[in-house]
């Protein structure tokens, strides 16, 4: 049950990990997090046998989990799936994951993130539109406050299907992503953190302090402007690990737990 | 040093700390409610086991995760002796390692910790 694998899905993505215990033959359980959202999936010699995240099961959840691009993973070996809900080939999940990376990548330059909220376009569109039964039931439920994911789940639809109108209804102009609501549904942390995050790494590390920072933020797939409280540690964890002198990346430490902890 | 395992008890998410040699022999704990001794030298004993163990494959090995359904238990060899932490599966495990870190590094300063750590690995 020892834990061998993690990482964050903004630096290695959910496809490229299960290329790899793909290929490896691995068994074992993937664990996706992205916030309060998990997700699991579990290898059996490499194949894909089982996926569950909330009440969903099987291959769609994987598809599901290929959109979440950020979050943590943790892979640990040896654990055996409780059920069979996965029953395609892999590869052919694979092949499908691939397509549908490609497509989010597409979508993702539209949906700043599945938290997205959009409202109805008071300009609208220029063109006639012709809309799927499918899309006016999405469209029905754009209200300017439910996000991608809680229409998903109201209209019991999986976040990629729900993603995929969503950005084609904005790209024909009936809908605009409302600014500002991103982040309403995660708590963000205070300008007075980074400020004291510079002074600290910079007292240490001198005049490239400030640069790791950014590039440790960039790493992590977040902007500075935004970002969330529960990465907060973590970035400070990674920070401190440039401090090669133990004694010094301790007292950063210590006065970085000082702050988070308030 | 109950202080410092008390200064990790306090952090969200962690339930209960305990400290063993390493032949799985306790020198303090403050471990969660309903754990007689012979449960914890148990899982002492499980975590020195399950640490050695895994550093045969993964050279530089300190630390290890067990996931349970409800619960997360973080195992970290800090040398002297092995630090075992219960958590809840929300704990931020960036949070909890580095407070281990700043607390750990107090202890290799403080002759009489140092005293008591040798004592216990002697025994």
């Amino acid at each position: 049950m020892v834990e061998v694998l993690r990482g964050n899905l903004a630096q290695l993505s959910l496809l490229d990990i299960l290329k790899m215990l793909s290929t490896g033959k691995r068994s074992g359980r993937l664990d996706i997090h992205q916030g309060v959202k998990t997700g699991e999936i579990y290898l059996q010699y490499g194949t894909l046998i089982h996926a569950v995240s909330g009440t969903h099961l099987g291959e769609n959840v994987v598809y599901t989990l290929m959109g979440w691009l950020e979050g943590d993973f943790s892979f640990t070996p040896d654990i055996e799936a409780p059920e069979q809900s996965i029953h395609v080939s892999t590869e052919q999940i694979l092949l499908e994951a691939a397509r549908q990376a490609d497509q989010w990548r597409d979508i993702k330059e539209v949906l700043s993130s599945t938290d997205a909220v959009f409202n109805i376009s008071a300009s609208g569109s220029t063109n006639t539109v012709s809309l799927k039964p499918i899309e006016w039931k999405v469209l029905a439920q754009v209200n300017g406050q439910r996000s991608v994911i809680e229409i998903a789940e109201l209209l019991e639809l999986h976040e990629f299907d729900v993603a995929k109108i969503i950005y084609g209804l904005t790209t024909a102009g009936l809908l605009h992503e409302e600014t500002g609501t991103k982040n309403a549904f995660r708590e963000i942390v205070d300008e007075s953190f980074f400020e004291q995050l510079m002074v600290n790494f910079t007292e240490v590390m001198g005049p490239i302090g400030p640069v790791i920072i950014e590039e440790e933020i960039r790493l992590l797939g977040e902007d500075r402007e935004a970002f969330p409280q529960n990465k907060a540690a973590e970035l400070v964890e990674r920070i401190s690990l440039e401090i090669s002198d133990s004694a010094k990346r301790a007292q950063f430490q210590k006065q970085m737990v000082a702050v988070l902890r308030g | 040093m109950k202080n410092g395992l008390l200064e990790i008890n306090e952090l969200v998410g962690v339930w209960g700390s305990i400290l063993c040699t390493n032949q799985g022999e306790l020198i303090e704990s403050l471990p969660p409610t309903g754990f007689t001794n012979q449960t914890l030298e148990d899982i002492s004993r499980y975590a020195i086991e399950l640490l050695s163990s895994a550093e045969k494959s993964i050279t530089g090995l300190r630390e290890a995760v067990i996931h349970y359904s409800e619960r997360k238990v973080f195992l970290i060899d800090i040398e002297q002796a092995i630090l075992i932490e219960f958590c809840t599966p929300s704990v931020d495990i960036s949070m909890l390692r580095m407070t281990i870190n700043v607390i750990t590094t107090r202890w290799h300063s403080d002759m009489k910790i140092q005293k008591k750590l040798k004592a216990a690995g002697m025994n």
